[in-house]
């Protein structure tokens, strides 16, 4: 029982107090190794792509901690990340990537990433969890985009037509159309159009920056003290020696 | 008026112990952390309510379905007896890590379907993340500071 005189703790002193726990106990660093690979897989992947910039490896252990409860919970051991909603994983379901615009993986990650596996092995998950943040972070513009093997096609321009008749029946845009035919200013029956074949895509524009404030807005859902708890994890990795060399 | 007092006491007493011989002492208030977990558990002598972000569960009766408390992880399962749509869970197990203090090493998971919580319990709970299931790190707390 709880000692009369005792105070009555905080939420976050409760959780530092996790966290101060968990930082005694050698399966702290299990992950570390695992961590820094797949966070250099996706830094060299995404490197160049709409001015990515790499991030640290720390940032997702204090993620993982944040999200399970730290070292020696039960949950480390199967879904270190936050993979604990019910029903299908989050980075599966398609209203989120309709709505956000694909994300691009490193394609070794995309040929062994299953929901199954996401949810059953520690490294996979760390894996989803970290391409979820990712297409968080990342800024899609919906862009047309012209299939450069095809070639120039062209098209009678029949009554009734319009540009976006046109490209919906023929397999292109009307960005294309217009690109394309910059001398059509207006349609009129028998002009002749040049097209592509092209598609609409979104594609990624632009990156926020990978920061515990960012994480907290962008992949964290209601819990008030994200950043606040990725930043004392953080403190607390940057008190600690280092563990000893990953293989390679 | 006497007598009744000493009844109301002596129910008090047994209901004051049956809560402590099933290991947990009630009511018992918990608060979850992160993307999926953030919200509270809240078990009641009569009702129980778990809330996150992708799950409401308001206070529903229940039963005390199983309590282990001989190992190290002590755990108590509850079953509700009705649920919401927005309730994903019909099972409640909640366990607590015997090696770490009793404010903190939580952990709550909830079952969809009773059977998902038997094939569980069946395999030695691997928490191998069934669909339906959703497990949950809590810290214990109080909402009332206690008398000095």
């Amino acid at each position: 029982m709880r000692k009369k005189t005792e105070f009555v703790k905080s939420r976050h002193q409760l959780w530092q107090d996790t966290i101060d726990q968990s930082r005694k106990d050698p399966r702290w660093h299990d992950y570390d190794c695992d961590i820094k690979r797949i966070v250099r897989e996706f830094n060299q992947h995404l490197s160049g792509q709409g001015g990515y910039r790499p991030f640290d490896w720390r940032l997702i252990k204090a993620m993982i901690w944040t999200e399970s409860g730290g070292a020696g919970q039960s949950l480390v051991e199967t879904q270190p990340y936050a993979d604990r909603k019910s029903g299908r994983p989050w980075f599966a379901r398609p209203a989120i990537r309709r709505r956000r615009g694909k994300f691009d993986s490193p394609p070794e990650l995309a040929k062994t990433l299953t929901e199954s596996n996401a949810r059953s092995t520690p490294q996979m998950n760390i894996r989803a969890g970290t391409a979820y943040l990712l297409m968080r972070l990342a800024r899609f513009n919906t862009v047309s985009v012209i299939e450069v093997l095809d070639s120039v096609h062209t098209i009678e321009v029949r009554r009734g037509d319009t540009l976006s008749k046109i490209a919906r029946t023929n397999g292109t845009t009307v960005e294309t159309l217009k690109a394309l035919n910059r001398e059509a200013v207006a349609l009129s029956p028998g002009m002749m159009l040049k097209f592509k074949k092209a598609a609409m895509r979104k594609m990624i524009a632009g990156w926020d920056q990978v920061t515990t404030s960012r994480i907290a807005q962008r992949y964290n859902v209601g819990d008030p003290g994200y950043a606040g708890k990725l930043n004392y994890c953080l403190a607390v990795m940057k008190n600690q020696s280092e563990v000893a060399p990953c293989a390679a | 008026m006497r007598c009744l007092r000493i009844i109301a006491a002596a129910t008090l007493a047994s209901a004051t112990l049956g809560a402590v011989a099933q290991g947990l002492p009630l009511p018992a208030r918990f608060q979850g952390t992160g993307r999926a977990c953030d919200g509270e558990l809240v078990i009641q002598r009569q009702t129980i309510l778990w809330s996150t972000p992708f799950s409401v569960c308001k206070a529903a009766s229940y039963k005390l379905q199983d309590h282990d408390g001989n190992t190290g992880l002590a755990r108590y399962t509850y079953r509700l007896d009705q649920t919401t749509s927005a309730c994903r869970y019909r099972v409640i197990s909640l366990t607590h890590d015997g090696n770490k203090p009793e404010d903190i090493g939580w952990e709550v998971t909830g079952y969809g379907d009773p059977k998902s919580y038997e094939q569980d319990k069946a395999a030695g709970f691997p928490n191998a993340g069934t669909p339906d299931m959703m497990s949950c790190y809590l810290t214990r707390t109080y909402s009332q500071r206690p008398r000095r």
